[in-house]
């Protein structure tokens, strides 16, 4: 695992104060930073909602849930479990997936983020919505 | 509270056990819970479909994530995901379970 320096540890709350380094002018952010972090996002595995890619509408009802009180949701796409090539091509899937419900990638890094302050999300659902016929 | 009416077919394993026709309408996403889990703003997100026919709820999906909030926009939040595992999304952070 890469030795990268942390400013939010996720797990505790904790923050380094005495970094610098500001968020990447891309985003926009000015003043107090609302961070959604997606851990994990499923399906049950019954057939029976498989193959609608609910998988990349179900994760903006929460999003919007949150959107008032957050400006980015921040996300890793990788499959569980897997290793190797396998892990490689779920990652990609993860990742398209990702993009589709318009998380962009973090500069060079393996991170996804979705900026809320610049996104109409409620037009983002119901443009997708439409595109998959719910 | 949200409904996501299915129009689709559903796929060929599913319809053998019940007639197209009903089956197409079968399932909603009737709503999702959200439960809050403090003191690290941990959040875990349930969705669920019911059953048209029987009126049954059952869980179709779930999301986990985490909020924060910073008070410093000068700061730079450092998300390192090199294993592919969240847990691990702190970096150099001490690992914890659950």
């Amino acid at each position: 695992m890469k030795n990268s320096p942390v400013v939010l540890n996720v797990m505790t709350g904790e923050l380094d104060v005495d970094r610098q380094e500001g968020w990447p002018s891309d985003v926009g952010l000015t003043g107090t930073i609302g961070l959604l972090i997606i851990k994990s996002s499923e399906l049950v595995p019954e057939a029976e909602w498989r193959g609608y890619d609910l998988g990349s509408y179900l994760p903006l009802l929460a999003i919007r849930s949150f959107a008032a009180s957050c400006n980015i949701v921040a996300t890793y796409p990788a499959p569980p479990g897997l290793g190797g090539s396998a892990r490689e091509a779920g990652r990609r899937k993860l990742i398209a997936v990702a993009e589709v419900m318009a998380f962009t990638r973090h500069r060079d890094s393996d991170v996804w983020i979705m900026p809320l302050d610049a996104l109409d999300l409620s037009a983002k659902m119901e443009l997708r919505a439409e595109e998959l016929d719910l | 509270m949200t409904e996501l009416a299915r129009k689709q077919p559903l796929p060929d394993e599913s319809r053998d056990r019940l007639t197209s026709v009903e089956f197409r309408y079968m399932c909603r996403l009737s709503r999702y819970e959200i439960q809050e889990d403090e003191p690290l703003q941990r959040w875990s997100v349930t969705y669920w479909g019911i059953d048209e026919l029987t009126g049954a709820a059952t869980q179709i999906g779930s999301l986990e994530c985490w909020r924060a909030e910073i008070n410093r926009p000068d700061l730079c939040v450092a998300l390192d995901a090199a294993s592919g595992d969240l847990e691990e999304f702190t970096g150099s952070a001490q690992r914890h379970d659950g």
